[in-house]
């Protein structure tokens, strides 16, 4: 098989899925490729949904100007594609005179960062805006522009919005050779060649191995896990913002934060593990986690966490800290790749896929605006619609009425509307990404069963083909009888 | 519906054991136009999909499946007047001088009644691994026991090949003998204390030999994919760990009651989590009663009846204004059932014999042929029986002859002898039924030569019981 296009972009994570939804404006063809069977199953599946203000990065890193420039961008961003934001504010808060310095150390990366608005504050003043905060806080650093956003919910928008303005998707497509021609370059995948004029290597986990198709590898990517904690919603507006603190020890930096969805998030942790399959959560991350919330807030009620879960992002291995940074630059001739990406990558994403695409500019790709570029509206659950739209729902199909999961309040004809949307999921997990069905407090005890039904009803399969996501993962081993 | 506002005298709120109690009582007690809205597709809440019997033994005076129990107070509802909408979930609750309540489901769409007074009768949902901080992987293949009692019962899913079990509660004590009869394997049930019925473990992992785990916790899942195993340890020694492979880690570890209507107008549950009542079954806020699971965790159906009996009573005097007779005392006597503390599971080892004819579970000793110990005759005609060949009711599910596979709950209409179980339970495997079927209709007569019959435990309908 040969086709070809302008772009290839090997990664549906938040960089590639970014880049796709820029260039889907432009009168191009553009393919995307990932060897999961969805968007976002490598690092974006898994991040704490934060914005992050930008005073973390070293001094006029790339890393700390994308993370400062991206995060303003959201605003249109989030505006374009209805897609939820919002701009909390953070606070970098300090318990002893070692991490006030830590916290100065912050703020003077910060402004050669050029993160705007920020101001120190006393303990007290602290407390004022975070009641819940912790009576041993010193000083805390205020950045304003600091933020959440739901990290699925923003891929999904900017990928079904490239994807109803042309861009292709091919999933379970991983990549295994790229060759460069004089106008060209071959990628070669297990589900057959492509063909394209220019090449983004946004794989995560793979991109440096990637890269090693066409020049020699100096880069070693390895998998570190961050795992977290989820508080159920009955504690949202207990924590109203991104809440930073300055580590004693190897406390690494674990926040804690509201979300979107009105749960509470607590983490990360760091540590190296030996692959990327290794999402599983350990005795000791969890009681760190717990400890540093504790040190943080020490009235919050522990026995509200609901779940907890892991996510690996890409760790560049054989730099130092002083050197290590995010990388963009051109592998082989029209090949580009994107290394490195850890946090704060999702809030850095817009601006490195505007580096992206000057640099695809830079290099021949002409881009002419497309005659009918639009965005693609979100499925907004039933019951979180407006009444007219309710109405008219309910009478298109009584099922949009049907209640499935409680906790979240997504209904039959909810799933009917997602599987019906460009990118539809293939999996549970696809489906509980896009709906937050089964992520609530009962953790799809009442509703994993029926939904099976209604997957493999309209999936037309057997209810043993339902994945919960990986392949081998079957919910159902076959009938009682 | 649509818009339309439609004034209730009462609005149940959910159609399990308590509210179908409540919504009779009030009917039954001069509320003019009773409203009782389920979830399910049909009335009777976690009813249809608890096959096993057991139900009913001290209200009703015989042991009756879930599914019939379900019948039986359906029936109640249809003769007291009460007016049922199924597949409606109530979303909200507004309190001012009447009661709204905000609801949805495919017969209504989305809309609101209004109401008199209210009872909520929302009952529970199970402990989930992910709040036990349990470390580990998450793959496919870790439940609750009501899930996959719901996969097995109800949608002829079989979840599990090799299972293992945490947690000493009901449900999982019940989906070990569940499964160990449908062929799975139940590698251990652990956990750090007893909590279910003494009647339960008896009957579920005691007469089937199931491999125990006192003052055990599963300190780590493992699998990406599918779970591959479970690291199993003492609590006071987590480092004396064992692996387990499993493909299924089933989850019996407490109920917490379902109380989120009432909490997000604003209102504080009690200690245990459940909604504080008064002994009229009364919240704070006049005329807003509660029954049942979500003002605390009973341990038999007869119990909840008995409460959602009295809380309908006592909103029939609040909209009616009439002071009702004093509800009868059948309440108190269902003194607790006896739970598996520690006592009594070694006196279980060291032989002695448990009433099981009721939940209370009496011990009887016996000396020289005459048996004594039980709180009323019973025990002593239990104790007998037990001695000249045990005999147990087999409930079971049978297969529709239809492609669907959809599933008839079933039992023996008379308890077997213990060794013919595994008899009856594979003449049920080859036996399919055909649409209509009504309860107690013969399926298989003199099955396995027992002289039992296998019935029907709830009528078919449209096509099967979903």
């Amino acid at each position: 098989m040969k086709l070809a296009y302008d772009v290839i972009i090997i990664g549906a994570g938040i960089i590639g899925g970014m880049t796709a939804y820029r260039l889907s404006r432009y009168d191009l063809r553009v393919l995307v490729v990932d060897q999961a069977d969805d968007i976002g199953e490598g690092s974006t599946k898994a991040n704490s949904g934060v914005l992050y203000p930008g005073f973390h990065p070293r001094g006029g890193s790339l890393k700390g100007i994308s993370c400062v420039r991206g995060n303003a961008m959201y605003d249109e961003i989030c505006r374009e594609l209805e897609v939820t934001m919002q701009r909390t504010g953070c606070l970098y808060v300090a318990f002893s005179p070692d991490g006030e310095a830590l916290m100065e150390e912050k703020y003077h990366k910060g402004r050669k960062n050029g993160v705007p608005g920020m101001e120190i504050l006393s303990g007290s003043e602290a407390r004022k805006l975070e009641p819940m905060l912790s009576g041993a806080v010193t000083r805390a650093l205020y950045a304003p522009g600091g933020g959440i956003i739901s990290p699925f919910q923003l891929l999904l928008a900017l990928t079904q919005t490239a994807c109803q303005n042309g861009v292709d998707f091919r999933f379970g497509t991983k990549v295994t050779e790229i060759h460069t021609t004089k106008e060209t370059v071959v990628v070669g995948t297990n589900r057959g060649q492509f063909t394209a004029s220019h090449i983004i290597n946004a794989a995560g986990e793979d991109a440096a191995v990637l890269e090693s198709l066409v020049r020699p590898q100096e880069l070693q990517i390895t998998p570190r896990r961050g795992q977290f904690l989820i508080f159920d919603k009955s504690m949202a507006g207990c924590i109203r913002h991104v809440l930073y603190q300055a580590q004693d020890n190897q406390e690494g930096g674990t926040l804690l934060a509201p979300t979107v969805d009105g749960n509470l998030i607590a983490g990360p942790t760091s540590e190296n593990v030996p692959s990327y399959r290794h999402t599983e959560t350990t005795q000791e991350g969890l009681a760190h986690i717990a400890r540093v919330v504790k040190k943080l807030t020490p009235d919050l009620e522990m026995r509200k966490v609901i779940t907890s879960f892991a996510g690996i992002r890409t760790n560049i291995s054989n730099l130092d800290k002083e050197h290590k940074d995010f990388m963009i630059r051109e592998s082989a001739p029209r090949v580009l790749s994107v290394l490195g990406i850890k946090s704060p990558g999702m809030t850095s994403a817009p601006y490195l896929a505007e580096l992206i695409v000057q640099r695809l500019a830079q290099s021949g790709l002409v881009l002419a605006d497309k005659a009918h570029y639009r965005t693609a509206p979100p499925v907004r659950p039933f019951l979180q619609e407006r009444e007219e739209v309710r109405q008219a729902l309910y009478r298109a199909d009584p099922r949009n009425a049907a209640v499935i999961c409680r906790c979240e309040g997504i209904t039959e004809g909810d799933i009917l509307r997602v599987l019906a949307a460009p990118l539809p999921p293939r999996s549970l997990n696809g489906l509980k990404k896009r709906l937050r069905i089964g992520m609530g407090r009962c953790q799809g005890g009442f509703c994993t069963g029926r939904v099976i039904a209604v997957l493999s009803r309209e999936l037309r399969c057997d209810p043993s083909e339902v994945m919960k996501s990986l392949p081998g993962s079957n919910l159902v081993k076959g009938r009682v009888k | 519906m649509s818009g339309l506002e439609q004034a209730y005298g009462l609005v149940v709120i959910c159609g399990g054991p308590a509210g179908m109690a409540a919504a009779v009582a009030a009917a039954e007690n001069g509320v003019a136009r009773v409203l009782l809205l389920e979830r399910g597709e049909q009335l009777g809440g976690v009813l249809p999909q608890c096959i096993h019997d057991g139900f009913g033994l001290i209200a009703e005076g015989r042991s009756m499946t879930g599914p019939e129990y379900a019948r039986l107070w359906r029936a109640k509802a249809a003769a007291a007047g009460v007016e049922v909408l199924t597949g409606t979930m109530a979303l909200s609750i507004e309190i001012r001088t009447r009661f709204t309540v905000t609801l949805s489901g495919p017969h209504t769409g989305y809309g609101r009644v209004t109401a008199r007074s209210l009872v909520l009768a929302t009952g529970c949902r199970e402990r989930a691994l992910g709040s036990m901080l349990i470390p580990g992987s998450r793959p496919a293949g870790i439940l609750t026991a009501g899930a996959a009692q719901y996969m097995m019962n109800i949608q002829n899913y079989r979840p599990v090949r090799t299972a293992v079990i945490l947690g000493f509660g009901d449900i999982g004590l019940i989906m070990a003998r569940r499964l160990t009869l449908e062929g799975m394997r139940v590698k251990l049930v652990l956990g750090e204390k007893g909590s279910g019925l003494m009647r339960n473990y008896i009957q579920c992992i005691k007469e089937f030999s199931l491999p125990v785990a006192f003052g055990y916790t599963v300190v780590s899942t493992h699998g990406y994919g599918r779970l591959r195993g479970v690291t199993v340890a003492p609590v006071d020694d987590l480092s004396r760990r064992r692996y387990i492979p499993c493909d299924t880690l089933i989850v019996a570890a407490g109920l917490i009651p379902e109380a989120e209507l009432f909490t997000r107008t604003g209102r504080s549950l009690d200690g245990q989590g459940g909604i504080p009542v008064d002994a009229g079954m009364q919240s704070a806020v006049p005329g807003l009663f509660a029954c049942g699971n979500v003002v605390r965790i009973y341990d038999t159906v007869d119990e909840v009846s008995a409460v959602g009996t009295q809380a309908g009573r006592a909103a029939a005097s609040y909209v009616t204004g009439r002071t009702m007779p004093a509800a009868d005392e059948q309440t108190r006597a269902y003194s607790a059932g006896r739970k598996m503390d520690m006592e009594a599971v070694r006196a279980v080892e060291g032989g002695a014999t448990f009433c099981l004819a009721c939940p209370r579970g009496c011990i009887i000793a016996e000396q020289d042929g005459v048996f004594s110990g039980g709180a009323c005759e019973k025990g002593a005609d239990y104790a007998r029986a037990e001695t000249s060949g045990r005999l147990r009711t087999v409930t079971t599910t049978v297969r529709a002859a239809e492609t669907t596979g959809a599933l008839l709950p079933v039992r023996t209409d008379r308890p077997v002898p213990i060794a013919q179980v595994g008899q009856v339970m594979a003449a049920c495997r080859r036996t399919r039924w055909r649409a209509p079927v009504s309860c107690g209709a013969v399926l298989l007569a003199d099955v396995a030569g027992t002289g039992a019959n296998v019935v029907a435990a709830d009528d078919s309908w449209r096509g099967g019981n979903r």
